[in-house]
């Protein structure tokens, strides 16, 4: 029933199981308990099959084991995803990117030197995997198959088999396997890592293992909500805080995104086409312009409608379906195993959900994602001989900041940090082991391994562990407790947390399978509490925490990380400033305002008064008006008879690279505009959110000229630059200027039969020109 | 979550792919039989990954929903 296989690399010959059933079968009884290696993975997801392949690249001579309490090549999170992964790509503003991310995102919590070696290596990375056989989508030259997202970085895309070609090419370096064991703690010597133990889910034996560097590539905790990610339980946090490892950022372990109601799938991007009971668009009403991924403002927004009366909340299908987020943009490579998955699934809900391009109730997933384990720049926790990467560590390394992780706002992020974290940790850890010797626990402390772990089976009633897991769920899901933060309502929760925590010595288990499940109610515990801890000790609001009390970012007392570790008994909260003078983007840059200057062609046969009229007849020709960027417009608030100011148009436009978007635009005065003015004619253009905040302006000014007119726009960004989008959008802004010669005078000229000024407007922008400053 | 889980077993072939596949330990080898058995149908997530994987398309696994999640609200 198992396949065997043998190796005799490094120090001692293994017999490793796998559940695959194929010649050569072992009777498990007789099978060694005890594992050496030089590298113990924690773990045979996509992080650690990666670090387990890299380890061997760089030292074939070096033992690597990876253990996993379900099957390597099919447990783990990235198989049961979207499978993309964020990369910047070559050309792309990295220093930017950096930019943007530590203002917007990571709001000055980032790592930042981390932050810069992760944009810097993705591309490479997405590369390397590649290289090991994952179905990596290439163009027809062989570069990666990128989709440019609208903030200046792109995804790139694996088919979901990925895993199988990993476990092929870590098999073939001699890297070893052992499938269906759990991992329970760690063992130290000397302070050091020295190894772990766990139990067989197949038998129940006890099972040691000794090592020279242990890798955790066991995941994060999603206290076994979402139904892919159940696996999740937080078994490698809980053993590196057992072991005295450090903490850092499990108050972003929070993550909620909008779902399916009946069926709880997720609807990744789905948050911008939400509409309350009474078909009022709540995701205009909450979320404040262009956003990279779901903001904590819909999250709180959508909580509000229903507790106001009016929920429930929808998604329109027909208009996310047909948006680049919607599946054929974001996601749009042929990809057969991710399709085959997704039209199986779809066939199988078809019966609990309305017909397609109908609107679909939704709700609030709640997920976790507490990635807590600190770790520095080679993904070395506070612990000598141990390592944290993938989802273990995505929060707790910091390059993410205040963000909730993974996905960290950065779709994608998942798997390229397990896979960049992978190629980090691979050889420090590789240096460890080779300056180390193996040591090996004593009797006593096997002895108190033992009796820690196989408890629950001696007896036969007490705690169950599902109702432990139910309890704890019932306290991280609700929005009051995990997003909608308050003193009170924190303190509640860990009063129910630690509830649940002193009834742990209870739990009782009829099986290995049954030992596994209070296990992991251990760990979810445990996380919770952690989390819980670390948002009561924030007060303030930043990134994706949230605090209803203390609703501002206060930069003057929490530019900190909060670290938690355990101190005997208890759970010890500290904090740490941030090493700000050493990074270079700092919080007083903030506020800077750009402009992006546009000096257009002379507009031949156009004159100042065409461009007046068609400011407010653009209806009349938008898709005239270089037909590649602009897609539909419609007039909110039309223009006044006789005028133009107050004006606001829906306009749907593409920017270079970037999918179509939907722009809420206002006709605003120029005189109350800051831009300096030069010519006659002038009128500005205001991109506003749902509360009428002006975002961006662009001043468009015009005068005659000896063959037409000459024009000039210039933008102003008040808010946050994504990268690479003034360049983006000056090269638009010269693409729709240039082609009015082209439409203009005809269209001018043809509709000057009607008469009827509130079907053909009629409006001069002629003003006194300004000095310029 | 949970599902049920319905394998034809006359129709089995024995790979033991859907074993291999199910990462919840909802699927277990019988060694004398040959053949794989539901052992912890109430652990199911409803992944179809052992439909998929199956050569002779033998399984089929029925999700329960609306499951017991708890409001968010």
């Amino acid at each position: 029933m198992y396949r065997r296989h043998t190796s005799h690399s490094g120090a001692a010959n293994r017999t490793v199981l796998s559940i695959k059933k194929e010649s050569g079968m072992a009777d498990i009884k007789k099978d060694p308990a005890t594992f050496d290696a030089d590298v113990l993975i924690i773990g045979g997801g996509f992080g650690g099959l990666a670090a387990a392949i890299r380890i061997k690249e760089l030292s074939p001579e070096t033992s690597v084991l990876i253990v996993d309490k379900q099957t390597i090549g099919w447990g783990g999170k990235a198989n049961k995803g979207a499978g993309v992964l964020w990369v910047l790509a070559p050309g792309d503003d990295i220093d930017a990117f950096v930019d943007f991310h530590v203002k917007n995102i990571g709001v000055y919590l980032n790592d930042q030197d981390l932050l810069y070696a992760m944009a810097r290596e993705s591309y490479r990375a997405a590369q390397k995997l590649a290289d090991w056989g994952v179905k990596v989508m290439k163009s027809p030259e062989g570069e990666l198959d990128l989709n440019h997202l609208p903030f200046g970085w792109s995804l790139a895309a694996a088919d979901l088999d990925m895993m199988q070609p990993l476990k092929s090419k870590a098999t073939r370096l001699g890297v070893e396997l052992l499938d269906k064991t759990q991992v329970v703690d760690l063992l130290k010597q000397d302070g050091c890592v020295t190894g772990a133990v766990g139990f067989s889910l197949l038998d129940g034996r006890f099972v040691l293992f000794n090592s020279k560097a242990t890798i955790l590539a066991n995941g994060d905790c999603d206290f076994g909500v979402m139904r892919m990610w159940a696996n999740a339980c937080g078994e490698g946090i809980a053993a590196a805080y057992n072991a005295g490892a450090e903490m850092r950022n499990a108050e972003f372990g929070n993550f909620y995104d909008v779902i399916n109601k009946a069926t709880g799938i997720p609807i990744v991007f789905g948050f911008d086409f939400l509409y309350n009971a009474e078909g009022e668009r709540v995701s205009s009403k909450y979320i404040k312009g262009p956003q990279p991924d779901i903001p904590v403002s819909i999250i709180l927004g959508m909580e509000k409608e229903v507790l106001e009366g009016r929920g429930p909340i929808y998604i329109d299908m027909a208009e996310f379906v047909e948006s680049p987020e919607g599946g054929s943009g974001i996601f749009r490579w042929d990809r057969p195993h991710f399709k085959e998955l997704f039209n199986r699934e779809t066939a199988k809900m078809r019966k609990h959900q309305p017909p397609p391009g109908e609107r679909i109730e939704v709700s609030l997933g709640f997920t976790g994602e507490l990635s807590a384990v600190r770790v520095d720049r080679e993904m070395k926790t506070t612990l000598p001989g141990l390592w944290a990467i993938g989802d273990t560590s995505y929060a707790g390394s910091a390059w993410a900041g205040a963000a909730e992780a993974p996905p960290g706002r950065l779709r994608g992020s998942g798997l390229m940090n397990a896979l960049i974290s992978a190629l980090l940790a691979a050889p420090s850890a590789v240096g460890h082991a080779k300056e180390t010797a193996l040591s090996l626990p004593d009797d006593q402390e096997i002895g108190r391994a033992k009796e820690k772990i196989f408890a629950p089976l001696n007896r036969s009633h007490g705690y169950s562990a599902s109702e432990a897991i139910r309890s704890i769920q019932e306290v991280v899901v609700p929005v009051r407790y995990s997003m909608r933060r308050n003193r009170e309502r924190l303190e509640e929760a860990l009063s129910k947390v630690e509830g649940v925590r002193e009834k742990l010595t209870e739990l009782y288990a009829d099986d290995p399978h049954g030992l596994v499940k209070c296990h992991e109610a251990s760990c979810i515990a445990l996380c919770a509490e952690m989390g819980f801890r670390a948002a009561l000790a924030r007060t303030e609001s930043r990134g994706w925490h949230y605090r209803e009390d203390y609703p501002e970012r206060d930069d003057a007392n929490w530019l900190k990380w909060i670290i938690v570790r355990k101190a005997g008994d208890d759970m010890a909260v500290t904090t740490e400033p941030i090493p700000m003078d050493r990074y270079k983007i700092k919080p007083d840059r903030t506020k800077a305002v750009l402009d992006a200057v546009v000096d257009h062609e002379e507009l031949v046969g156009v004159t100042p008064e065409m461009i007046d009229w068609w400011w407010v007849n653009m209806e009349k020709g938008y898709p005239l008006w270089e037909p590649n960027d602009h897609k539909s417009f419609v007039w909110e608030v039309p223009p006044p008879l006789g005028g133009y100011l107050g004006a606001i148009q829906i306009a749907e436009e593409k920017m270079g690279p970037m999918p179509p978007m939907k722009i809420r635009i206002r006709w605003d005065d120029p005189d109350s505009c800051p831009i300096p003015r030069s010519y006659e004619h002038a009128i500005v253009a205001s991109g506003i959110n749902s509360e009428g905040e002006v975002q961006a302006m662009i001043l468009h000014e015009y005068e005659k000229s000896p063959r037409g007119t000459r024009m000039r726009s210039t933008m102003r960004f008040l808010g946050p630059v994504p990268p690479g989008l003034p360049e983006i959008w000056k090269k638009h802004d010269r693409a729709e200027v240039s082609t009015f010669p082209r439409f203009l005078p005809d269209l001018y000229r043809i509709w000057q039969v009607v008469k009827d000024p509130a079907i053909n407007r009629q409006c001069s922008l002629a003003k006194n020109p300004r000095q310029k400053s | 979550m949970s599902a049920n889980i319905e394998i034809r077993i006359e129709e089995c072939i024995g790979c033991m792919n859907c074993v291999e596949a199910c990462f919840l330990d909802v699927l277990r080898w019988d060694p004398d039989e040959e053949k794989p058995f539901v052992a912890y149908e109430q652990d199911c997530v409803w992944c179809f990954t052992c439909e998929i994987h199956c050569p002779v398309q033998c399984i089929d696994v029925t999700p329960h929903i609306p499951g017991q999640r708890i409001e968010p609200y």
